[in-house]
């Protein structure tokens, strides 16, 4: 009953539209902004993990952070994962892989709103390795993200 | 042997016990090895745990609740009090939507299942819930309403701020707990392990104090062995005798220094080569083959009792046979059987030994000619010096003046004393070959006694003795004895005495006061005695000790030695004492049964008169001088004497008509006595005739088979006149012819 009420509260609180700037990324060559559309080109994939927020076993969709730092020119160093109440995060690039995280921009194939930790969520495939079950990869499993900075 | 060199390898108890140590420890070491790894996996886990925090940073996203809340309510004043503009409306929708992600969070992540368990704290974040659920609407409305809410929204948010302060505190609390406790599992984890470390550490200790034991140990055998080995090795090699190890295929392991000199092969020639190959001679290759194989086989026995010593032959390097000795043994070890053979170079003893066989043989040999001699002796010459003795006799008998009687009397002494010495000769040559043959007949000891000491008076006074005997014990009558060897003792030892004493006394005393069937017969002098050294070699043939000493003895040494002889032969003992100057004794013991009692024992006494009846006698004797002597006897005793010079002529004339008595010689040409004494008994007018056979040597035997052919009575050839005589008046009382 409070589940269905909350989908309907999702529904009607309504997914950002599609030409929105989701994701602003500061790197060596100036600032880049992602919408939706830019985000799908990169080549999203999905895989199903459970999360210590979450109930279940979700599935997320997403584009590789990876990709994303490829597309920005940013190769080395660290960058700095901005929230949307300016929570931070540093992730160096160099634990990055080519498979994880994730920016994930659909859960179990819907699109997260704010009250969902959405619209954009650092998504790691925590059950797939205990090595990924560690305080630092949960601190930077960071949701809400609106902003990726290169560090200087 | 081999234990005496130090073998023994024989394990003492602590040696096993430690020995058996490894094993223990290796128990020991896994068991706790095997704790150590489980709490180790424990502590590990329990680190991990506490590394892969699986609550993210719990208290302090408890802590960015509270700010999160505080910031909405802040956002929801601003808006009240200054109404819409400058995005507040937009920033209130932001604030709550972050809050509502935040409650979400806590209503549904699993870190904080523990948390919402709490008592009061699912009302709590149910209420925070429902107030935010009721607010949703206004928040996604447009702005003027969101504004003319606004006085339901902020009591809501005001009230949701104590309840959030209050779940914030408690999850502090309840996850400050939870660290508390993991750190104290991971503490005990540490604690137990670090408390098994020590006995893990002991053990291990102990496993190396054990292991420098076993070191200690295996050392200490290690040197033993080669102290052994060593020993070993010096005998091998010391060893007089050759010794060779090989393996039952043939193959030459060992050889030793004496090996390499019987064998004449070097070590380098033969370690490797084939024993049978190289060193045995063809003829025994496959029997050596064999023994081999019956090595490898096992069915070769090596008795327990130790390798018996075989007569062998080896092979020579130069090709030469070797006459060995050879004793084997099987040792058994790990890489199969092994054979080792002592080798002893017996060709010199080989050569040493046929030397003696030759030695003995050529003795042998020798000794046979001898008895030939002896033989030829006895036949070829007493028979002429019987002859010769026996017409001086008849000669004496005829009318001589007193030259001619003196030189009767010379010619007679020495034809007899040259007798004495050929039946001397001949008597010991007998006793020496065991071919003495005694009769057993009674015999009346003193009488015997008394008539050899008169024989020999005269002899005695020559140099001046007198002689005497003594008779002391029982006189139990006649013994059952050879009267002619007794006498013969008597008669040497006197002999022997008279020569060796001058002007002295020589005592002859009989004493049977011994046990019954034994008699002592003592000869004393008072003569020059034996020296001491020389009482050994007395008995030898041919020893006359006289000749030592400035004084002419006469005789050829046998006496004493035919005494011992016949002393012997009669089971007896004989023992001489003597002191030069004083004088010897001889003291002689025989066994002499006491004979039984006969009703007749005239033969032995009746000697002394010479009248007898005259009688017709057939005489058969092949010798024309023996028939000459004995018919002259036997007509002057007035018997009417026929003569055969054979036995076919014997038989011949026996048959023509009867005679009183036949005297038969045993060996003639043509026809012997025994046979033809058979043939007169198968009938004719002498089949009841008495028969005397006349003979050189009577043996028992050949008396028996004198008797079996008929013959009554022997007489021991040459005649004598007295045998001849009490023969003659042995027919007269008791023939049942007499009164022809």
């Amino acid at each position: 009953m409070k589940i269905a009420a909350l989908f309907l509260l999702l529904a009607l609180a309504g997914p950002a539209l599609a030409d929105d700037p989701l994701l602003t990324v500061e790197g060596p060559d100036g600032t880049r902004t992602y919408d939706q559309a830019a985000l799908q080109a990169l080549g999203p994939v999905s895989f199903a993990t459970s999360t210590i927020w979450t109930e279940g076993q979700p599935t997320f969709t997403g584009v590789p952070l990876q990709a994303i730092l490829t597309d920005a020119g940013i190769d080395a160093g660290t960058v700095s994962a901005v929230a949307i109440n300016d929570y931070a995060v540093q992730i160096p690039v160099d634990e990055v892989t080519a498979d994880y995280p994730i920016v994930a921009f659909q859960q179990d194939g819907q699109a997260m709103s704010v009250r969902d930790k959405g619209p954009l969520w650092v998504i790691y495939p925590y059950d797939s390795d205990p090595d990924l079950q560690s305080e630092v990869i949960y601190s930077r499993s960071i949701w809400q993200l609106v902003r990726i900075e290169a560090a200087r | 042997m081999i234990d005496a060199v130090g073998t023994d390898l024989h394990v003492p108890r602590i040696a096993r016990a430690v020995r058996l140590m490894p094993a223990f420890f290796g128990c020991a070491i896994l068991a706790l090895g095997l704790a150590v790894w489980l709490l180790q996996v424990d502590a590990r886990r329990q680190i991990d745990d506490m590394g892969t925090a699986a609550t993210d940073n719990t208290q302090w996203f408890l802590a960015q609740s509270e700010v999160e809340v505080l910031a909405l309510q802040r956002a929801s004043l601003l808006l009240a009090a200054h109404g819409a503009g400058a995005d507040r409306a937009q920033d209130l929708r932001r604030r709550f939507d972050i809050f509502y992600s935040r409650i979400q969070t806590l209503q549904q992540g699993r870190t904080y299942d523990r948390l919402r368990a709490e008592p009061g704290m699912t009302e709590a974040l149910d209420s925070i819930q429902s107030a935010l659920d009721s607010a949703v609407p206004l928040i996604d409305g447009d702005d003027a309403g969101l504004i003319a809410g606004l006085p339901r929204i902020v009591p809501a948010i005001d009230a949701a701020v104590p309840m959030v302060r209050q779940v914030s505190l408690e999850g502090v609390r309840l996850f400050a707990e939870k660290s508390a406790l993991r750190r104290e599992g991971v503490a005990r984890a540490l604690t137990t392990l670090s408390l098994l470390v020590v006995p893990l550490f002991m053990v291990l200790t102990g496993s190396v104090v054990v292991l420098a034991a076993m070191v200690r140990t295996a050392g200490d055998r290690n040197r033993r062995i080669a102290a052994v080995s060593n020993r070993l090795h010096s005998l091998f090699e010391a060893s007089i005798d050759a010794i060779l190890v090989a393996r039952p295929d043939g193959r030459i392991l060992g050889f030793n220094a004496a090996a390499q000199r019987i064998y004449g092969y070097d070590r380098a020639e033969v370690v490797g080569a084939d024993v049978v190959d190289l060193l045995t001679p063809h003829d025994r290759r496959a029997k050596v083959r064999e023994v081999l194989a019956g090595v490898q086989d096992g069915t070769t026995r090596v008795s327990e009792t130790g390798p018996d010593i075989l007569q062998s032959t080896a092979r020579h390097k130069s090709g030469r046979i070797i006459p060995v000795e050879l004793s084997m043994s099987v040792s058994r070890g790990e890489d199969g059987p092994l054979v080792v053979a002592f080798v002893r170079d017996v060709s010199r003893r080989a050569a040493e030994e046929a030397e003696l066989i030759d030695a003995r043989d050529r003795a042998v040999a020798g000794e046979q000619a001898k008895t030939r001699m002896i033989a030829v002796m006895s036949h070829e010459m007493r028979t002429p010096l019987n002859g010769i003795l026996g017409l001086l006799d008849l000669l004496g008998l005829t009318e001589l003046d007193d030259r001619q009687r003196q030189y009767l009397a010379a010619m007679e002494h020495s034809g007899r004393m040259l007798l004495g010495h050929v039946n001397d000769v001949l008597d010991t040559s007998r006793a020496r070959s065991g071919q003495l043959v005694l009769a057993q007949y009674p015999v009346d000891l003193r009488a015997l006694v008394d008539s050899a000491v008169l024989g020999m008076q005269e002899q005695a006074h020559a140099a001046g003795n007198r002689l005497v005997t003594m008779y002391s014990g029982d006189d139990h009558g006649p013994v059952l004895g050879d009267a002619a060897r007794l006498e013969q003792i008597v008669v040497n030892l006197v002999g022997n005495a008279i020569k060796f004493t001058e002007n002295g006394q020589i005592t002859v005393t009989v004493d049977r006061a011994g046990p019954q069937g034994s008699v002592d017969l003592c000869v004393t002098d008072t003569g020059i005695g034996i020296p001491a050294g020389d009482l050994d070699r007395i008995f030898d043939a041919f020893v006359t000790l006289g000749s030592t000493f400035d004084r002419k003895v006469e005789g050829t040494g046998l006496g004493l030695s035919i005494v011992k002889g016949l002393v012997d032969a009669m089971g007896g003992q004989i023992a001489v004492s003597s002191e030069p100057g004083r004088g010897t004794a001889f003291r002689v013991t025989l066994p002499l049964q006491v004979a039984p009692v006969l009703a007749d024992t005239a033969p032995q006494v009746a000697v002394a008169s010479d009248s007898c009846p005259a009688l017709s006698i057939l005489m058969v004797e092949d010798n024309a001088i023996n028939r000459l002597v004995a018919r002259e006897m036997l007509r002057r005793q007035g018997c009417e004497v026929t003569e055969a010079e054979d036995g076919l002529a014997g038989v011949a004339a026996a048959g023509q008509r009867r005679f009183d008595l036949i005297l038969m010689d045993i060996s003639m040409p043509r026809l012997n006595g025994i046979e033809a004494a058979r043939r007169i008994r198968a009938g004719g007018p002498n089949r009841d005739s008495p028969i005397v056979a006349l003979t050189a040597h009577a043996m028992p035997e050949d008396l028996e088979s004198f008797r079996q052919a008929g013959m009554d009575q022997s007489l021991v050839k040459p005649l004598s006149r007295a045998a001849l005589t009490a023969v003659l008046q042995s027919m007269r009382p008791s023939g049942p012819l007499s009164e022809v």
